[in-house]
C-alpha cells in the first residue's frame, strides 16, 4: 500500500467509526414550554491521489563532463467538499412531539423551472415531428 | 506489482444517544450511506470516499412508557423526485410518439 492510500484508508476508517447521529440532530433549544431540536442532512466527500514517474531518457542535456541523469517526478493532490442542509425540526410542546419539515422554496423553484424547460423541449420536439410534412 | 482495487459500500441505520427533552426521551435514528474506493498500482495510488448522513426517524419514549416512532422525511427532496418522474415520463412519451410517427411514415411509404 502506498503512503497516500494508507493514509486515506486510515482516514476513511476513522471517519466511518466517528459517524454519529449528533451530526444530523442538533442540541435541544428550549424556549418557554416549547423545545425544538433542529434536524439536517449532511453529505461530504473527498479524494486523494499520488503518482510517480521515471524514464531513462534524460530530461535535459547534462552539462559537459557530467553523466546523463534519469528523469523522474512525483506528485500528489487531494480535495473534498460537503454540505449541510436543514430539513426541519422536532417540536415538543403541550405534551406532543411532532416533526415540522422546512420546504426549501429556492431549490424547489429552481427544480420546477428546470423541469418546465425540459418538458417544453420534449413537447415542442414532438409537436415539430408531427407538424412536419411527409 | 499488480493493480489493487478496493470498493466498498456501507448502508446502515444508526441509533444515537438518547436526548432528554423535559419528560420525554428521544432516540434519534439516522440513515448512513458510505461509498469508498481505492486504487493502487506500481506507480500510483488513489483513494476517495463519499458519506451521506440523513435523519430517518426519532423514537419517542413518553413518561407513561408509551413508545412512538416519528418518521422524518424531506418534502423538498420528495417534490423534486416527483418533478423528475414527471420529466422522465414526458420524455419517454415524446420519444415513443415520435418513433410511432416515424414508423407510421415508413409503413405508408
Amino acid at each position: 500500500m502506498t503512503q497516500t492510500t494508507e493514509r486515506s484508508h486510515e482516514l476513511i476508517e476513522k471517519m466511518i467509526d466517528s459517524l454519529k447521529t449528533d451530526a444530523v440532530f442538533g442540541a435541544p433549544i428550549r424556549q418557554g414550554d416549547v423545545t425544538l431540536i433542529p434536524v439536517s442532512r449532511v453529505w461530504y466527500g473527498f479524494g486523494e491521489g499520488s503518482g510517480y514517474g521515471r524514464t531513462d531518457t534524460p530530461a535535459d542535456t547534462p552539462p559537459e563532463g557530467e553523466q546523463p541523469q534519469a528523469a523522474e517526478g512525483a506528485g500528489e493532490g487531494g480535495g473534498g467538499g460537503g454540505s449541510v442542509r436543514p430539513m426541519g425540526y422536532l417540536r415538543i410542546a403541550n405534551g406532543k412531539v411532532s416533526y415540522e419539515p422546512i420546504l426549501d422554496n429556492g431549490r424547489l423553484a429552481l427544480a420546477a423551472f428546470a423541469m418546465a424547460s425540459w418538458n417544453v423541449f420534449w413537447i415542442a420536439a414532438t409537436l415539430r415531428a408531427f407538424a412536419r410534412r411527409r | 506489482m499488480p493493480e489493487e482495487h478496493l470498493d466498498k459500500r456501507i448502508e446502515k441505520e444508526l441509533t444515537g444517544e438518547p436526548i432528554q427533552a423535559g419528560e420525554y426521551t428521544l432516540r434519534p435514528v439516522a440513515h448512513v450511506y458510505v461509498s469508498r474506493g481505492e486504487r493502487e498500482g506500481e506507480m500510483y495510488g488513489m483513494a476517495g470516499a463519499f458519506v451521506r448522513l440523513a435523519p430517518a426517524a426519532v423514537i419517542v419514549e413518553r413518561p407513561d412508557g408509551d413508545v412512538q416512532r416519528i418518521t422524518i422525511d424531506d418534502p423538498t427532496e420528495r417534490a423534486i423526485t416527483n418533478l423528475a418522474r414527471v420529466g422522465v415520463t414526458v420524455a419517454a412519451v415524446s420519444v415513443a410518439a415520435m418513433l410511432a410517427r416515424r414508423l407510421a411514415r415508413l409503413v405508408r411509404a
